[in-house]
């Protein structure tokens, strides 16, 4: 198992795997040193994360970034291999939505309701019958 | 597991501007809906009532949710035990009822009083809670007509086991059945149960076993002897067995998979002593304890935990409630003698082992209340008021409830 770490002027970034580090190396391009050592990055999000992630606390992070930013940056840090990332993001995520309507979540995923009336209907009482049991 | 190779590399960051950014809040959108393992880790995330509530998003979220594989995740992720059923003693009434004693920090309603999922004219009792999922049984019923079911409370689904077999025309007593389910390994579930054997004779056994994957009881393996004052009906399941404690002689575990009856080592009972005096036993986040109280001062005793490969029990935990007797002194029954075995009035009714080991607790019933008892720095706080029987209610220090009337409840989306 590889894990390739990256720092920046010693400061250490993130680790990714080997699936994602060629990933992220696709993306540089030469100028005067091997793409080995040099990549230039043209996704701004992750380094700024990484950035804070490195010197402030990880439930702070979340907190200013509107909830586009944090879907896209759990993108980036799946398409990269960024497990930490990926499992706060999550995380942030998850506490976001997790007391909001059924409503909230398809418009926050651009989901459309594709179930029948009748279908909803059952699935709408069987929640309502849970939500007075739980 | 190979070592990780870790490669260091400079990096050099140029901050291209921000034109280049190339995702638009549509585009992301659309790839985190059809990416599934991205939602899914989000998913595992949510608590239990965010995704029951959740299935009614879409039919994509339905089938992701409903998946019972999506509930094997899920156990692995949370194992989070909300609180305490424990039986109330109660005279007069058919269905017996439970009081909850809640262990998460927001309040929640208890998901039961009396367990009225099906039509059982003789009532219904839990018989034991297994990461999740609750065995009951017909509460006042004679062996041949008592049913035995599965229940999980979370989402109400129940089951009706088959009744056991009747051979010819003689019912073989019932000593035990008990619950083994594991749901970080198998969606299925088995039920084990401890019956006199085929010619009848004392002392020996017989075990039959219903799986919910492959169906009606059959026998498992011949028969046995095992000491007659052991516990079978407070079997307790942890690391694939069901362990049974014994106050004289050999106590005994059975393997769920390999079908197979091994004794369990026990710590040694102090000499003055001539059988065990067990104060709990039950499993807690994969951990099997054991607390015996001898004396001669009761307030003080060790928790037992079992060693992973059976070598033998280890001290996990000492206790000394010396500082809860000062706060309620209603424990303290002041006309026995001191070296009295029940001079301390308190019952023990669960070990609740944390993620984090410091957070773990006793949750004791103490006269009419419950409280916990944390394991490392000794503090400890009310956590529920417990009403007194009916009966009891001239006695101060008179006790509702022991181990084997509290069951653990822990949320879960298991289908039975």
């Amino acid at each position: 198992n590889e894990e390739n770490i990256f720092e920046d002027g010693g400061q250490q970034l993130f680790k990714v795997e080997e699936q994602g580090c060629s990933r992220l190396c696709s993306h540089s391009s030469t100028s005067d040193g091997t793409s080995e050592d040099m990549v230039v990055l043209q996704l701004p999000y992750i380094i700024k994360f990484c950035k804070a992630h490195g010197v402030s606390k990880e439930n702070e992070f979340g907190k200013g970034k509107s909830n586009d930013e944090l879907k896209e940056m759990l993108l980036v840090a799946d398409y990269l291999t960024i497990k930490d990332t990926l499992d706060y993001l999550a995380e942030t995520l998850a506490n976001r939505i997790k007391n909001k309507s059924v409503e909230y979540i398809r418009k926050f995923f651009g989901i459309e309701n594709n179930f029948m009336p009748e279908e909803k209907e059952a699935t709408r009482k069987e929640y309502e019958l849970l939500r007075l049991l739980i | 597991m190979p070592p990780t190779k870790r490669t260091k590399r400079n990096l050099t960051i140029t901050i291209t501007s921000s034109s280049n950014h190339h995702y638009q809040a549509s585009a992301s959108v659309e790839t985190i809906i059809n990416n599934d393992d991205l939602l899914t880790e989000i998913l595992l995330r949510l608590p239990i009532k965010s995704l029951l509530k959740f299935k009614a998003v879409s039919k994509h979220w339905l089938s992701l949710i409903s998946n019972p594989i999506f509930s094997h995740r899920l156990r692995l992720v949370c194992i989070l035990i909300s609180g305490l059923f424990v039986r109330r003693f109660t005279l007069r009434v058919n269905n017996p009822e439970y009081d909850f004693i809640n262990l998460e920090s927001n309040p929640s309603r208890a998901p039961f009083k009396s367990l009225t999922f099906v039509n059982d004219s003789y009532g219904i009792k839990v018989l034991q809670s297994c990461n999740g999922l609750l065995l009951c049984s017909s509460s006042r019923a004679y062996q041949p007509r008592r049913n035995y079911y599965v229940y999980n409370p979370t989402n109400k689904q129940y089951t009706i086991l088959p009744r056991l077999h009747v051979d010819r025309g003689i019912f073989r007593s019932i000593f035990g059945v008990n619950l083994a389910f594991d749901p970080s390994k198998s969606a299925h579930y088995k039920v084990i149960c401890v019956r006199n054997c085929d010619s009848l004779r004392d002392g020996h056994y017989q075990i039959e076993i219903y799986s919910s994957k492959t169906g009606p009881w059959r026998l498992s393996g011949g028969s046995f002897t095992a000491p007659s004052v052991i516990n079978f009906r407070g079997g307790v399941f942890w690391n694939g067995a069901i362990h049974w404690v014994s106050t004289h002689g050999s106590s005994l575990y059975f393997d769920v998979d390999q079908e197979k009856l091994r004794e369990m080592p026990m710590p040694p009972i102090p000499d003055e002593w001539e059988e065990r005096r067990h104060q709990y036993f039950g499993e807690s986040r994969g951990h099997l304890h054991l607390i015996e109280i001898y004396g001669p001062c009761t307030a003080l005793f060790n928790v037992y935990e079992m060693k992973t490969d059976y070598s033998g029990w280890f001290v996990k935990y000492r206790v000394d409630l010396g500082g809860v007797t000062d706060v309620f002194p209603e424990m303290i029954r002041t006309y026995l003698d001191p070296e009295d075995l029940h001079y301390y009035g308190y019952s023990i009714l669960c070990v609740v082992r944390e993620e984090n080991d410091d957070d773990s607790y006793l949750v004791l019933h103490l006269p009419k209340k419950a409280v916990r008892y944390n394991l490392k720095d000794r503090t400890f706080k009310k956590l529920h008021d417990v009403a007194p029987a009916g009966n009891q209610a001239e006695d101060e220090s008179a006790l509702q409830f022991r181990w084997f009337d509290a069951f653990q409840y822990t949320e879960s989306l298991a289908c039975v």
